[in-house]
């Protein structure tokens, strides 16, 4: 009976801390009397099980209140609410963990915006990233290493340091557009962003640690309290992309500190593959002598069949591969879904387009389903691994209905798919692109 | 939205739902009592109800969908689920995870199959 006074508790002060009025103060009180009511039928087991929560299983319950678990998590909601809004305009998915991507056409920068750099949290935002403090973080690199580091932020900003635009995109980006319908946060086409990130070359700090022969493989750990009794989000990757120039520690976003949801202070960039791979919040890489075997590389995380399976069905854990580099996209920033025009209007379309591990060979663009396609005007980006930038114009003569379509190929002749191809979880989603337009007279 | 989604579902996809961002303190509070009230709901429908309970106490048909607002909001929002769209064999399997490796051991047996019946009867893959 003591336990659940004290959730009562501290769940009430948690109420009163976040300015709970006097009338949902009130309410609780109910609730709980009722509760204490209940509880007091039967003793220990029996009363948790009276309250929903089965005979014998009232070690869980009890670990996840003594650890704090749900109140910490409510209280994190409550300031994490504050940082969505400095991300205007974001489809939230679920604000628990906080995962939100923008549509297509708030997209339309060169280098994205940190306001609109999508989202993708597995569990809860670390409180020192809420409160941008900088103060007893270090970064450890251990492992198959001759001289383990601990670095402060400071030593790691005296270091030599690079600048890239670089694309990071949820491995789950495009998920919604998976039929049948998959497990997952239903990510549309706006989990991807291609911001401009400042950090330590990775393979320096992996040569001032000294590699051993037995080096394979990286394992990133972060600072975000994981949800549950799930392991704490952990990926890797092996020691050729991490010795790879453009893999970066990164303490700078657009010329700032990072933001709180996308990383604060130091996170993993390892562009052009799937974003988990960078990894946030970072406060350690174990070097590995075998590939990271953690929850989130193994079972069916973030790993898809070695062959094309039939949609909807589940093959054998033995044949799922991880996941690596991003594959051929493009995205069309304008017009938005849905523009109306007249006939006879020029109209400017605009995009993104990049190829992961590949470069991008060029963009058709066609407004009649495909028939006929022509060419956009392509630019070149700023530094391998960031995206590419296509212009057009296209004109309806006619009114109707109208869909623009942007494919993408990449220098080996690989093209977008106009059906998605399909996997259980809803991965590495890049069928093609289509801006639905109404045109009147 | 126009009325151009019609055409567009010509097309297999979907759009995600723009979700309201829950105001700070409420989001707590309605997690709070949303999970002490359906433990007490969940407790009638666990068929010992202890009957001196309030007057208007919700009828035991909404049982399955207040196992499920109980339990699967928890640990994430109920947005996390409530944005799927799977078959039967899929929300098991969701389950089977939820309970063995994430930690929702408390979740009966028995209530797994309530909440599943639930996820596939309303959020299946044919739901809106
Ligand atoms: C003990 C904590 C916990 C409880 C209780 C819980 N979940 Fe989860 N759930 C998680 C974690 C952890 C994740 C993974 C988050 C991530 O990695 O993004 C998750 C993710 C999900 C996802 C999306 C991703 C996926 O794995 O498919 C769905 C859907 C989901 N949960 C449904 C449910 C349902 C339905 C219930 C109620 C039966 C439930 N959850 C209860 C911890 C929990």
């Amino acid at each position: 009976m003591k336990k659940s006074l004290e959730i009562h508790d501290q769940l009430r002060e948690l109420l009163v801390e976040n300015g709970a009025s006097g009338d949902d103060l009130d309410r609780f009180d109910t609730v709980m009397s009722r509760r204490r009511f209940l509880a007091g039928l039967g003793g220990g087991g029996t009363a948790l099980s009276l309250l929903g929560f089965g005979a014998g299983a009232e070690m869980a319950l009890q670990g996840l209140f003594g650890r704090g678990m749900i109140p910490a998590a409510w209280a994190a909601e409550a300031e994490k609410t504050a940082q969505i809004e400095g991300k205007p305009g974001m489809i939230v998915h679920n604000p628990r963990p906080v995962n939100g991507e923008f549509p297509p056409h708030l997209l339309n920068d060169d280098v994205t915006p940190t306001t609109r750099h999508f989202v993708r949290n597995n569990g809860l935002v670390p409180q020192r990233a809420e409160a941008q403090n900088p103060q007893g973080w270090t970064l450890a690199i251990e492992g198959e290493v001759h001289r383990p580091l601990k670095l402060s932020l400071e030593d790691l900003m005296q270091m030599p340091s690079a600048t890239y635009q670089a694309c990071i995109e949820c491995g789950g980006n495009g998920r919604a557009n998976f039929n049948p319908p998959v497990r997952g946060n239903p990510w549309d086409r706006g989990a991807i962003g291609c911001s401009e990130w400042q950090g330590v070359r990775l393979r320096d700090l992996l040569q001032r640690a000294g590699l051993k022969d037995s080096a394979v493989y990286t394992a990133h750990d972060g600072e975000d309290p994981p949800i549950g009794s799930a392991q704490p989000f952990s990926r890797g990757i092996p020691i050729d992309k991490a010795m790879e120039e453009h893999t970066l520690i990164a303490y700078r976003m657009n010329g700032k500190p990072l933001h709180a949801l996308n990383g604060y202070p130091v996170r993993v960039v390892v562009p052009g593959w799937i974003g988990s791979a960078s990894q946030k919040w970072l406060n350690r890489i174990r070097i590995r002598d075998k590939v990271h075997d953690s929850d989130k590389m193994t079972g069916y995380s973030y790993r898809i069949p070695e062959y094309p399976v039939p949609p909807g069905s589940r093959p054998p854990e033995s044949v799922m591969k991880i996941l690596t580099a991003w594959q051929i996209k493009s995205l069309i920033t304008l017009p938005a879904a849905d523009t109306k025009t007249s006939a006879g209007k020029r109209m400017a379309v605009r995009g993104h387009a990049w190829a992961g591990e590949n470069t991008v060979d060029r963009v058709l663009l066609s407004t009649d389903y495909g028939v006929n396609w022509k060419a956009a005007k392509l630019t070149r980006p700023a530094n391998k691994y960031a995206w590419y930038h296509f212009d057009s114009e296209v004109r309806f003569d006619q009114k109707g209905y109208y869909e623009i379509w942007a494919r993408a190929f990449d220098q080996r002749g690989n093209a977008q798919p106009f059906r998605q191809p399909w996997n259980p979880r809803g991965y590495l989603g890049n069928v093609i692109h289509r801006v639905p337009v109404l045109v009147d007279v | 939205m126009s009325e151009l989604p019609r055409f567009w579902r010509l097309w297999p996809g979907r759009r995600p739902v723009r979700a309201r961002i829950p105001d700070g303190f409420i989001a707590v509070a309605a997690a709070a009592l949303s999970v002490l009230m359906g433990n007490a709901l969940a407790a009638e429908h666990n068929g010992k109800p202890p009957k001196p309970m309030v007057e208007n106490a919700p009828m035991v048909e909404t049982a399955p969908k207040k196992l499920f607002e109980t339990h699967c909001g928890v640990c994430h929002s109920l947005e996390l689920p409530r944005s799927q769209r799977l078959d039967r064999n899929t929300w098991r399997w969701v389950m089977d995870d939820m309970v063995n490796k994430f930690g929702a051991t408390w979740i009966t047996g028995k209530q797994q199959e309530l909440i599943i019946d639930y996820l596939t009867e309303n959020h299946g893959p044919q739901s809106p």
